[in-house]
């Protein structure tokens, strides 16, 4: 199977329309920022203005008080004080210079400019035409004495100008320069997640390919803090793999199972052919050989029944015909069942059971349950051996306990005994195709009883099966 | 007896004509559903055996419009499937007995005897006789030669089983079926045991066995020294 790449094209790599937007982000944030300075520096030049005039009246007013009016003239070199013409006032302005008007207490101009300003406010802000420009202008009033009321002018509008100037080009600096830093950067992220994806596509190719399944390299430890996002990829398809390749081994386990359990019945079929044929004249010989054959048959389509079975349990289809049964009748039954089997082997079966207890089940799964349990009692206890079957309340729901004094399971084995195929008796020499437990395994699960094995210990010395059925009332 | 065979496998068929015509039974074969349903409305035949899966229908469906078109004649189903889901879906169309290939004839031939000699109903038969043996079925009391036998509920049931169809193979699987109630085969001897301690109860007092051993098959109940 290839996997189709796909061109990559930069605008649909999530990184990197991502660092796009996030520049574009970072670019508006910043120009509202310039904006803000410029405003905060239209103010506060402003208030130096006004430090500037109030420092330059205080000065003025500190002189008058020493030495008067002529005081004021001398100190600031005004020999002839007059009104200035149109000219005069439009040169000032334009040269960004202090304007000054001195009113006398007729409200007469005696020197300066008029600039039509409001004497009853204190700090004015109004506007000057000046070559068809409107230009702003801070005019401060003041009274010296009880003469004279004099105004201090100065130009405002450069601050504007200088402001809106400064932060319009910083602007546009910034919308030059961050958008494209951000693509640059979202380039180069895109490309470092481009070349990773890209390198574990690599190696999960090269797995594909490979003949066996063994786990991709992590290069960071795993620990969650450092983790990088696809190692924790790599380690989830690692977990991913453990599991396969633990199926991979079932399915092997179970293939190579079929395969014994079906060659020695095959075998024996095609010996007893060949000997037909050698026998053909004999009709008894014939027959012998042809029940044989029959017999070594039966027991290769028993296991394929079996197969069919344990499938069909652990589809799960069954949990939906459960029904409410009678536990504790269904156990008695089966138990007495096999009473006369387990005599005739020389063995003791024991019966010991709670009345009236409640599952929801399926009667034959259950039925078939006890039978493999006590089948594989039978199998594999010695002669004069103990059985006992064994039914009490517990905890959650009931305790069904199978167990004998044979030989039981060692612990290694103890593992195994569900797998399919498995057997603990390694020749194969004994009836059944290693599967009976693990249908008992399959419609436990189904039944959503926990089995386990008595370990060998505290004075267990045979295989003691213990289930808990949960019971319904 | 006339049998009724539709199925569409060429050895399967052939392997169930032979047996029935050397066991000396009529048989007339169909290879489709549809010509199946036609066989088995326009004559008389005894018992059906019908395939589950046919080339033109499905044969729960080909029994399902048998039954309503009150055709009665017992009706065997055959199938590949040994799902209890299957089973239960075949007798539900209603199909009388259920046979998972591959199975031995004697099997096969054992059950249609079983379901032909069902027909008709038998009046409720509260006792049964064989020879010298009597079975009540009221009081669950047997007698044989006058002298009353105590069995196991188990045993019972087994004999009662095979009193029902006297003179005929009951086969092992059917006993696990009918008397136990088992979809699957124990690898123990199971039915070899309990069938061996009602022998040694019914049989072994007495002059001569009622109960025969058919080797490798199952056991026939009869009157016959």
């Amino acid at each position: 199977m290839t996997i189709p790449s796909r061109p990559d094209r930069l605008w649909r790599n999530k990184s990197f329309t991502t660092a796009l937007l996030f520049g574009l982000a970072a670019t508006v944030f910043l120009s509202a920022l310039l904006v803000v300075r410029a405003w905060w520096f239209i103010i506060h030049e402003h208030e130096m203005l006004k430090i500037e005039i109030q420092d330059f009246k205080q000065e003025i007013l500190a002189i008058f008080h020493e030495d008067g009016a002529m005081g004021v003239r001398e100190e600031f070199g005004l020999e002839r004080l007059h009104p200035w013409t149109a000219e005069e006032i439009e040169h000032h302005v334009a040269e960004n210079e202090l304007v000054f008007t001195v009113l006398n207490q007729h409200e007469r101009l005696v020197a300066g400019a008029r600039l039509e300003s409001d004497f009853n406010l204190a700090w004015q802000q109004h506007a000057f035409e000046l070559d068809d420009e409107t230009i702003t202008l801070l005019t401060h009033h003041f009274a010296v004495g009880e003469q004279f009321q004099v105004a201090l002018t100065r130009v405002t509008s450069w601050i504007d100008e200088e402001a809106w100037h400064e932060a319009t080009k910083l602007i546009l600096w910034v919308w030059l320069a961050m958008p494209a830093l951000f693509m640059a950067l979202g380039v180069v992220i895109a490309k470092q997640q481009v070349r990773s994806v890209k390198q574990l596509q690599g190696e999960l190719s090269a797995l594909a390919a490979a003949a066996k399944l063994s786990p991709i390299p992590v290069h960071t430890t795993p620990n969650a803090n450092t983790l990088q996002p696809l190692d924790s990829i790599r380690l989830s398809i690692n977990q991913l793999i453990a599991k396969m390749s633990s199926i991979h081994q079932d399915i092997e386990t179970m293939s190579v199972g079929i395969a014994h359990d079906l060659k020695t019945p095959l075998s024996r079929v095609a010996n007893r052919l060949q000997l037909m044929q050698q026998d053909i004249d004999d009709p008894s010989m014939t027959a012998a050989h042809l029940e044989q054959c029959i017999e070594q048959v039966n027991l290769v389509i028993a296991t394929f029944t079996s197969i069919v079975r344990l499938s069909e349990i652990e589809s799960g289809q069954r949990k939906a015909s459960f029904t409410r049964l009678n536990l504790s009748e269904i156990i008695r039954e089966m138990a007495e069942n096999y009473e006369p089997l387990f005599t005739d082997a020389g063995r003791t079966l024991t019966i010991s059971v709670v009345d009236n207890v409640y599952c929801s089940g399926d009667r034959d799964l259950l039925n078939q349950m006890l039978n493999n349990l006590l089948e594989n009692a039978l199998e594999y206890s010695e002669e004069s051996a103990k059985v006992w079957v064994r039914l009490q309340n517990h905890t959650s729901g009931v305790l069904l306990q199978v167990g004998d004094s044979g030989p039981g399971i060692d612990d290694d084995d103890q593992k195994r005994v569900f797998t399919r195929f498995y057997r603990g008796d390694i020749s194969r020499n004994k009836p059944g195709n290693g599967l009976g437990l693990s249908i008992v395994k399959a419609i436990v699960n189904l039944h959503d009883a926990p089995i386990t094995i008595l370990p060998q210990k505290d004075g267990v010395t045979g295989a003691v099966f213990n289930i808990v059925i949960p019971t319904s009332h | 007896m006339k049998v009724l065979l539709v199925e569409d496998d060429k050895d399967t068929a052939g392997f169930i004509l032979r047996g029935l015509r050397q066991a000396g039974e009529s048989a007339h074969h169909e290879t489709t559903g549809k010509a199946g349903i036609i066989s088995a409305t326009t004559s008389q035949v005894d018992v059906i055996i019908f395939d589950r899966l046919l080339p033109d229908m499905d044969g729960i469906d080909a029994i399902r419009v048998l039954r309503q078109a009150k055709i009665l004649a017992p009706i065997i189903v055959l199938t590949a499937l040994a799902e209890t889901a299957e089973r239960v879906a075949g007798l539900d169309a209603g199909a009388d007995d259920y046979l998972v290939k591959p199975f031995a004839f004697s099997e096969l031939y054992a059950r249609l005897k079983a379901l032909s000699r069902r027909q008709p109903l038998q009046p409720v038969n509260h006792q049964l006789t064989l020879g010298d043996l009597t079975l009540d079925r009221t009081s669950r009391k047997v007698s044989r030669n006058g002298q009353l036998i105590t069995l196991l509920p188990r045993e019972y049931q087994i004999l009662e089983y095979l009193l029902l169809y006297p003179n005929q193979l009951i086969t092992k699987t059917m006993l696990l079926e009918k008397v136990w109630g088992f979809s699957f085969d124990p690898k123990t001897s199971l039915v070899q045991t309990h069938v061996s301690r009602l022998r040694g109860k019914l049989d072994k007092p007495f002059a001569y066995d009622l109960i025969k051993t058919v080797r490798g098959s199952g056991y026939i109940i009869n009157d016959d020294r």
